[in-house]
């Protein structure tokens, strides 16, 4: 009966295409992929990223491994074409250059960055419900194990930096699209995915 | 006063009672008008004296405190943010369904507008890192960085990357929103406790309404309170509020409390000794009268000066009633002490002590007036009118309304003969009870302490100010008392100036906790520095995507910015400007004017050490409105200390003219009784300020009525003039009693100043009558 209620909420076009595609209600749509995805304590894999910016003529493209710590953080590990790593917790931003070179920033003095650290952590780690909070979800499943969401942003700063994002996968999170508000954009695509514990040292990065 | 002499000479007191019943209609449409939508001001700031030294200042202030006079802040602190959050939701949810007339304000989209605002200028704002940077710059490494933030995971940039390829523009971004500690988070605005480990939920609400509807309730308040208990369902929250609409709020229902509890105090204490003296109707109702059309004619004529009128005003103006009745009832007892006499007779008779009564009293009040306080103008003028008004009533109506006999009661004539009992000093007797009195007096008053603390007219509770002393700290508002002012011939005159004060303080400051300054220039540089920012930022930058574009075989163009400089009218008229625009102050005497706020400023030393800096900054000059109005009070004390002497003087002359070699013995009970009050201030430890004198100024000119009744009246007459006395200082005493129960300090000083003054007064008066028969009497 709620269902019923919901949907006639929808503007009926979007009732019909989400019809179409097995439809699913936004609550019910993320409980199914919560479901279908796994949930590692920690994940690692590879990503090749491929970003579009405005007054470029070709995309940039880079290559490396990620290692996603639930609850803990995400290193982000480039090793084509520049070597850096950038780690990722709720309390900082850490950037670590080819040249030994290390930018902090403080998320207590930036809580917009806060914001966009734990956006990154639940994008990559396919927390959904994380997700539900600050954007508005739209999707469907595909196939047994697939599903893709659209999500738009609910706050207005957050929408002064991005647009849209686009999530893929299965099992794990396939590919993330990124629309950012200036007009770049860039294209993440994870594989390789495995499971396994922290090395001290990865678990040193992540801090006290 | 021309007016007893015409009015002896006036034969049909019929034609008189005519004429005021027509000023009296006159004023009773008026009052009828005014209740319509009446025009009361809650603003205690109003009652602050002007302060003609510095009219920048005060400026300054009008200007800041209007800004922030419809905003109420409310923070729910929590030990994490997700029940705060929760808090904040039900709480916003409780309040929006009880319609309590406050809206949600400061919504997200102006973020969004402001980076559209000044995303023209992004290469001419720099923070003073940066500059320093780009001065000297590493180009190599900085194409390095940005090479890799290229590479990197993207963390989200507020322009297109060619526009900022070294993503300077956060920073400053940053250090704006640094300007105050709250952040958006999650649709709301958040503040992390810098102590302990809460975090709190800061929602902002606007009053809605063109106008302030203060009718005593506490419509807000209440809301707030139940939106705080509904909060609570969410956990441990603790609530915080604050804003000027619930300091004026709570000051109106706390001022209606008052002024009901005073008013209707002082007139049923009033109705109770006239029913108790003259156990007829007729008394009552004819000073009830009389009370009624003096404070009617004090508030027309208030409202007709002032365009409106202070609920403090009528607060201190309730007092009236206890005042403005001794004529009706000088007039009654003298019924008693002689009724064969004719009603009009009487009253010519009783006319000049009468008059002269008035004419002290009333120049008492308008002594209050000589003080540049607003407030106490009003406080003056609404007295003075009132007494006029109730004398005018007396003498015009009584003689021809009241008709028939007076019996009076056996307890009047019981304290009439009294006097007889009470002892009158002559001679050693005389002198040894002065010297007595003057030893313990002086003893008291060596024990005062004067105290000109400006927070006498802080009548807030006071948790509300715990409140707002809470959130100011939470959200680093800037100090609204201690600021700098910046002047100089033009705006960039006045931003330059204003630079090089923040230049000082950064080479001069150490360590943290060093109070921050904001300023109009945080938001429009001056057009020098823009220049210069300009100028660094483009070389750098031109170098920088150079160096990228041959490391990527790509050709990069910096794209143009707008070269003409920000200006400040472009910036003041846009929503950008919202948080800063009260602090330019426009044109002032030639030349232009700006505030520079203070954040964080946690003691006196530092105060003094920011006002030592600004000195050296030219066009700066340090503004403390704290304690440039307490020496306002302070000057104004000695000012108003020398007034009460040489008032006793004019006094002590006046009576001389009429009463000869027997003046002093009118004088000097109000005298030695205005002693006695310092010495009992002195006692009790009670802070001696401006009000006080005020009080006794005052008491100089009611006190001296009761003297000049007891002189008035010789031999038979004078028991029930003693009589009139009595009950005059008993509900006067209980008017200003009742004052004393104000919760606004300065009243309270008021009230109990007034009420000792009136029982030294009474008790000492009839000590100093004369006893012997004097050939005056009827």
């Amino acid at each position: 009966m709620r269902r019923r209620e919901l949907l006639k909420l929808l503007p009926a076009g979007l009732a019909a295409a989400g019809a179409a595609a097995r439809a699913q209600t936004a609550p019910e749509l993320l409980a199914e992929i919560g479901r279908r995805l796994e949930n590692p304590a920690v994940l690692r894999g590879e990503f090749e990223q491929t970003k579009t910016i405005k007054g470029f003529k070709r995309p940039l493209v880079s290559k490396g491994s990620f290692v996603m710590a639930a609850g803990k953080g995400v290193l982000w590990v480039t090793a084509q074409p520049f070597a850096s790593t950038v780690v990722v917790t709720r309390e900082r931003l850490l950037t670590l250059g080819e040249s030994g070179t290390s930018r902090q920033v403080d998320t207590r003095q930036e809580p917009g960055l806060k914001a966009v650290n734990e956006m990154l952590m639940a994008l990559l780690a396919g927390d959904v419900k994380a997700l539900a909070e600050r954007f508005q979800a739209e999707g469907a499943l595909q196939g047994a194990q697939g599903w893709r969401l659209a999500l738009k942003p609910r706050d207005a700063a957050l929408a002064g930096f991005i647009t849209r994002i686009e999530l893929e996968g299965g099992r794990h999170v396939d590919s993330v699209n990124l629309h950012e508000a200036s007009g770049d954009a860039s294209r993440i695509r994870f594989f390789n995915h495995t499971a396994s514990s922290l090395s001290p040292a990865e678990a040193g990065r992540f801090g006290p | 006063m021309k007016l007893p002499a015409q009015l002896g000479n006036l034969g049909t007191p019929q034609w008189l009672a005519l004429a005021w019943l027509l000023v009296v209609a006159a004023i009773g449409w008026h009052q009828w008008q005014f209740w319509q939508a009446p025009r009361l001001d809650t603003d205690v700031f109003a009652l602050l004296p002007q302060d003609e030294k510095a009219p920048v200042a005060q400026r300054a202030m009008r200007q800041l405190g209007e800004q922030g006079e419809r905003r109420v802040v409310v923070m729910l602190g929590a030990a994490d943010w997700r029940t705060a959050q929760d808090a904040a939701a039900r709480f916003d949810a409780t309040l929006a369904a009880a319609h309590a007339g406050l809206r949600r304000a400061g919504d997200g989209g102006a973020a969004t507008q402001a980076l559209d605002f000044y995303r023209p200028w992004r290469d001419a704002l720099l923070t003073d890192a940066q500059r320093a940077e780009l001065r000297k710059p590493d180009t190599t490494a900085l194409a390095t960085q940005a090479l890799e933030r290229l590479h990197g995971l993207n963390t989200g940039q507020p322009t297109a990357w060619l526009a900022d390829p070294l993503g300077l523009w956060s920073a400053w971004w940053s250090q704006r929103g640094g300007l105050t500690a709250a952040r958006p988070r999650d649709g709301l605005l958040w503040v992390a406790d810098p102590g302990g480990q809460r975090d709190w939920a800061v929602l902002l609400y606007e009053t809605e309404g063109s106008a302030f509807r203060l009718d005593g309730e506490r419509r807000w308040g209440d809301a707030l309170d139940a939106a705080g208990r509904a909060a609570a369902g969410a956990g441990p929250v603790t609530l915080l509020r604050a804003g000027v609409p619930l300091h004026a709020e709570a000051g109106a229902a706390q001022g209606n409390r008052e002024m009901n509890t005073i008013g209707w105090g002082s007139l049923a204490a009033v109705i109770a000794l006239v029913w108790w003296a003259f156990r007829a109707l007729r008394p009552v109702a004819l000073i009830a009268v009389s009370l009624l059309v003096g404070c009617a004619a004090a508030l027309s004529v208030t409202v007709w000066v002032f365009g409106q009128v202070h609920l403090l005003t009528l607060v201190f103006g309730a007092s009236l009633v206890g005042v403005a009745e001794d004529f009706g009832i000088h007039y009654f007892t003298s019924r008693l002490a002689s009724p064969a006499t004719a009603r009009w007779p009487l009253m010519k008779h009783l006319l000049p002590g009468l008059a002269l009564a008035l004419l002290t009293s009333v120049l008492g009040y308008l002594v209050l007036a000589v003080v540049p306080f607003p407030g106490l103008r009003q406080m003056a003028v609404f007295s003075a009118v009132g007494l006029v008004a109730a004398f005018l009533t007396a003498v015009c109506w009584f003689p021809a309304l009241d008709r028939g006999a007076l019996r009076g009661s056996r307890m009047a004539d019981m304290v009439a003969a009294s006097l007889a009992r009470w002892p009158a000093l002559e001679g050693r007797r005389l002198w040894a009870l002065l010297a007595l009195f003057t030893l313990l007096c002086a003893w008291g008053v060596s024990r005062l302490e004067a105290n000109d603390d400006l927070r006498q007219l802080q009548s807030s509770p006071p948790e509300l100010i715990k409140d707002q002393i809470e959130v100011s700290r939470l959200l680093r508002i800037p100090s609204p008392a201690q600021f700098f002012v910046v002047r100089g011939a033009t705006p960039e005159a006045v931003l330059q100036r204003e630079e090089a004060l923040k230049d000082r303080l950064l080479s001069s400051a150490a360590g943290a906790g060093t109070p921050a300054l904001s300023a109009v220039s945080d938001w429009v540089p001056s057009a020098a520095r823009q220049a210069e920012n300009r100028r660094l930022s483009a070389e750098t930058e031109q170098q920088v995507l150079s160096k990228v574009g041959q490391a990527l075989g790509e050709d990069l163009k910096r794209p143009a910015f707008n070269t003409a400089p920000l200006e400040l009218d472009a910036w003041l008229a846009s929503p950008a400007s919202a948080a800063a625009r009260a602090q330019w102050l426009g044109q002032v005497d030639g030349g232009y004017a700006s505030a520079v706020l203070i954040r964080g400023l946690a003691n006196r030393a530092q105060a003094e050490a920011l006002h030592a800096l600004g000195e050296q900054v030219e066009g700066v000059h340090w503004v403390d409105r704290a304690s440039d109005m307490s020496g306002l009070l302070g000057r104004f004390r000695v000012t108003m200390g020398w007034l009460l002497v040489a008032g006793h003087a004019v006094v002590w002359l006046a009576m001389a003219l009429r009463f000869g070699r027997s003046a002093w013995r009118a004088w000097l009970p109000t005298a030695l009784a205005s002693l006695g009050c310092l010495a009992v201030l002195g006692w009790l430890g009670e802070p001696f300020q401006l009000f006080n004198l005020l009080a006794l100024m005052l008491l100089l000119g009611m006190g001296v009525d009761y003297g000049i009744f007891l002189l008035e009246h010789q031999g038979e007459g004078q028991g029930h003039a003693w009589l009139a006395v009595l009950l005059g200082a008993l509900s006067t005493g209980l008017s200003f009693g009742l004052l004393a129960l104000s919760a606004t300090p300065a009243l309270h000083a008021f009230g109990l100043t007034l009420l000792t003054g009136l029982a030294l007064v009474c008790l000492l008066a009839p000590l100093f009558r004369l006893h012997k028969p004097h050939g005056k009497a009827p």
